[in-house]
């Protein structure tokens, strides 16, 4: 990957824990062209796995680099509203696709704030959430509910898709081949999206079409669930019939209830220099002519000269509900303790709560050699890599 | 002759499984407690990075070879041991927990009010896959105000523990503790390495007034700090003696193990007058050409990493508010405290008395308590010898309640 010219891009898609990572890999493998990717996460052996373009470490002072497991109270009180460390890495950004998990670990504590602060820089923010199966627990639910509640306040549009999805899908008996597949149409879209919207395509599709797709604000969807992707590649002779039998027939289309519950398409094309305006309505219409309901449809086509008679779809289905009021966050219930006996912490850790602090920062640069410690737990403070050699850290000259 | 516990004498096997090498120690504790130590086995450690397992089939015949080589040396049989654990997955934090006194017993505190208040910390919440590893006890506090540590029998309306816990990830100390009980040993307690180690180098004065005790081992660096006889700050950094071999072995171009011997034969971090234009030339074998360096780049290495872990102790004991309780002395143990020059960069990082710890308190073989990598293992044998005698002063304290148990019955009988 060239980073230094992906740097030059004007959408960025930023991927904040665990998920986020999952969906940057995927978009790696999976899909052909170069993003501006920064990943950020809390744990460090996570990021030293991933590949994105920019890597950045956060609230080492907290987890030390171990990431938080999905419990997103040990970053209770953080945020990454500021901090210098960020801004080099999100500065000429114009559109931000944030993908994350809302379940609970870092995606869900932390995403709300870097949000907030892309739009205070006047960044168009589109979310992409992954949200929890429902057999993880209420406690992860109402989380989840809590961070789309917020998420729902700053950002310009939040896409959310359900894991439970893979539940009712043929994918059901390999959970980890059907979350795979989650991950790679979560990325295969936000490919799509970033291509069409960068590269200012054939056709236009941007923010605004997102926004009109789910409502924005407050004031759109108060169910959790509002996004299915379907996705397709096809090259050759007939290449449209069988992008759009592909696309529609889709693993995650298939229990239909983006038929029942969706109100909007987005489809978005990337295809070969020699296609035509012309062919790409023709491909429109043979698309509606195949989806099993009708719905209004607003596209968005890229040209990728480098591609030849192939074609890559993506079909993106949103429920847009007006003035659903939003559903309020599930307060944890108290456990009541006996008047006797209480169990108490340290009163610092009582001066603590309900303050918000910055999150420390810092972009990762770990040694590309294979390390002694690779297989371990990274050694990590601040944004440094202790694993690295101290004489290379501090550029300390060897009289060898 | 294998030996074999009696009615008078407690062997006591400690285990430690080190990054850099596997040590099992074995004591013989009399009647009034006294540790005997009757010598250590050692083999090097496979398997094991960061104080973690990351090969378990090598670390499992690591930790056999040891015990092997322990068995051979002290005669006695191995059938179970105390383990010490470390990693950076350990965590800790202080807690109080709270209880009143019943007034039937007129406000008393009684044995039943500790174990109540112990029950409670060890049900503390914690993290979905952390486990607590050791609950500290760092005093009471009595009605608010008076603070005691033998609060047993004292009037009081509320009474206030405090501990100093100790976590760590349930499937990583599993599988540490899981390397040795595979081999049909059974681990009778587990005990935290910053803690063993204090034990086994501090006096009774170095645990009242604050101290720190810094561990510096191949995998990890532990530090615990002491006050009022109690650990009230341990932390596991994630660097250790691995890391000094590292950066000789990147820096100075030559294969890991020949590094590794570099830093043990002759590694320092400070460079004395008159070694400045010192050259240090490594013979070529079979598989290295040799190479020449000057001496200053070898120290230049070890001196950065060192001044560097020091730094992060001292730094996060003022970010624990710490640095001012430390009125005492630093004491350095664990391999990396052997590096030539270690005591005087340490006392220009922590402007304090520093001193290289030695095992104390221990009879018989006194020349591996010379040798501050076995601090944590021998600590630990201090670690058994205090659960061994609490667990015989609970046996005790039950008996005497069958035995007065079985005097109510026959009074009964006697009555009815």
């Amino acid at each position: 990957m060239n980073i230094t010219s992906v740097e030059n891009h004007k959408v960025a898609i930023i991927a904040v824990g665990g998920t986020g990572a999952a969906v940057l890999d995927n978009l790696a493998v999976a899909c052909e062209g170069e993003h501006r990717t920064i990943c950020i996460d809390t744990d460090a052996l996570a990021l030293r796995g991933t590949v994105a373009s920019k890597k950045i470490l956060v609230a080492p002072e907290r987890v030390h680099g171990l990431g938080t497991g999905g419990e997103g109270e040990l970053l209770e009180g953080l945020s990454l509203e500021e901090g210098d460390s960020l801004d080099p890495i999100l500065k000429g950004i114009s559109t931000a696709l944030v993908v994350l998990s809302v379940s609970g670990g870092t995606g869900a504590a932390l995403s709300p704030s870097l949000v907030k602060r892309l739009k205070k820089q006047k960044v168009d923010v589109v979310v992409l959430a992954v949200t929890p199966f429902a057999f993880e627990g209420t406690r992860r639910k109402s989380r989840a509910t809590q961070c789309l509640h917020e998420l729902r306040k700053v950002a310009d549009a939040v896409l959310v898709f359900n894991n439970d999805r893979l539940l009712e899908s043929s994918m059901s008996k390999d959970l980890r081949e059907g979350q795979r597949s989650l991950d790679r149409a979560i990325a295969r879209t936000v490919h799509g999206l970033a291509h069409v919207m960068e590269k200012n395509g054939m056709v236009h599709l941007g923010v605004s079409e997102l926004k009109e797709a789910v409502g924005s604000g407050c004031d759109a969807v108060g169910i959790l669930e509002n996004a299915w992707a379907g996705v397709a590649d096809a090259s050759g002779e007939g290449r449209e019939e069988a992008a759009i039998e592909a696309v529609v027939e889709d693993i995650l289309l298939e229990d239909g209830r983006a038929w029942k519950e969706g109100n909007r398409i987005l489809v978005s094309v990337i295809t070969g220099p020699e296609t035509s305006l012309n062919d790409f309505h023709g491909l429109l219409e043979k698309l509606r002519a195949r989806l099993p309901v009708d719905m209004p449809i607003s596209a968005g086509a890229a040209v990728d000269p480098e591609r030849s008679e192939s074609l890559s779809l993506t079909l993106l289905v949103t429920r847009r509900s007006e003035g659903t009021v939003l559903e309020k966050p599930v307060e944890g219930k108290e456990e009541k303790k006996p008047v006797s006996v209480e169990a108490t912490r340290l009163e610092e850790s009582k001066e603590k709560k309900g303050k918000r602090f910055v999150a420390a920062q810092g972009e990762l640069e770990f040694d590309r050699t294979p390390s002694r410690f690779a297989r371990s737990s990274p050694s990590v403070r601040g944004a440094e890599d202790l694993d690295r050699p101290t004489f290379q850290r501090k550029e300390i000259r060897l009289r060898v | 002759m294998i030996m074999q516990r009696t009615p008078t004498n407690e062997i006591l096997i400690a285990m430690d499984l080190g990054t850099q090498k596997m040590t099992v120690a074995v004591a013989e504790m009399s009647a009034e407690g006294a540790l005997t130590l009757l010598g250590v086995g050692e083999s090097a450690s496979a398997g094991m990075r960061k104080a973690e397992v990351t090969d378990f089939g090598y670390a499992q015949s690591a930790a056999r070879m040891a015990m092997a080589e322990a068995e051979r040396r002290t005669q006695a049989e191995i059938t179970e041991v105390y383990l010490s654990l470390s990693g950076t997955h350990l965590a800790s934090r202080n807690e109080s927990v709270r209880g009143a006194t019943a007034m039937e017993d007129e406000h008393r505190v009684t044995e039943t009010t500790l174990e109540e208040l112990n029950k409670l910390a060890a049900n503390l919440p914690l993290s979905r896959d952390h486990v607590i590893l050791h609950e500290l006890l760092r005093g009471y506090s009595l009605d608010r105000g008076v603070s005691s540590t033998q609060p047993l029998g004292v009037h009081t309306e509320q009474i206030e523990a405090h501990y100093h816990l100790v976590t760590g990830k349930r499937t990583r100390l599993q599988t540490a503790v899981q390397c040795v009980a595979d081999q049909r040993i059974r681990v009778k307690g587990c005990t935290f390495s910053a803690y063993a180690s204090g034990l086994a180098v501090l006096g009774e004065e170095g645990k009242k007034r604050g101290t720190v005790v810094i561990d510096l081992g191949a995998g990890v660096s532990d530090v615990a700090v002491w006050r009022d006889e109690a650990v009230v700050h341990s932390v596991v950094h994630g660097v250790g003696g691995d890391h000094l071999s590292q950066d000789l072995s990147i820096g100075l171009e030559i294969p890991y193990a020949r590094a590794e011997k570099l830093k043990k034969e002759m590694g320092s971090v400070i460079l004395e007058q008159g070694e400045k234009d010192e050259r240090i030339t490594l013979p070529r074998d079979i598989s290295f050409d040799g190479r020449s360096f000057y001496k200053e780049a070898m120290t230049q290495i070890l001196q950065a990493r060192m001044a560097e872990t020091l730094q992060i102790i001292r730094d996060d004991l003022e970010e624990q508010n710490l640095w001012g309780a430390v009125e005492t002395e630093v004491v350095l143990t664990g391999g990396g405290a052997r590096l030539r020059g270690l005591g005087r960069l340490a006392s220009e990082i922590f402007p304090r008395p520093v001193r290289i710890g030695r095992a104390r308190d221990f009879l018989g073989e006194q020349s591996d308590l010379e040798r501050p990598e076995f601090s944590t293992v021998l600590g630990t044998l201090k670690y058994a010898a205090e659960t061994e005698r609490k667990e015989a002063n609970q046996t005790q304290g039950w008996r005497k309640i069958q035995k007065s148990l079985g005097r109510m019955v026959s009074s009964l009988k006697f009555l009815a």
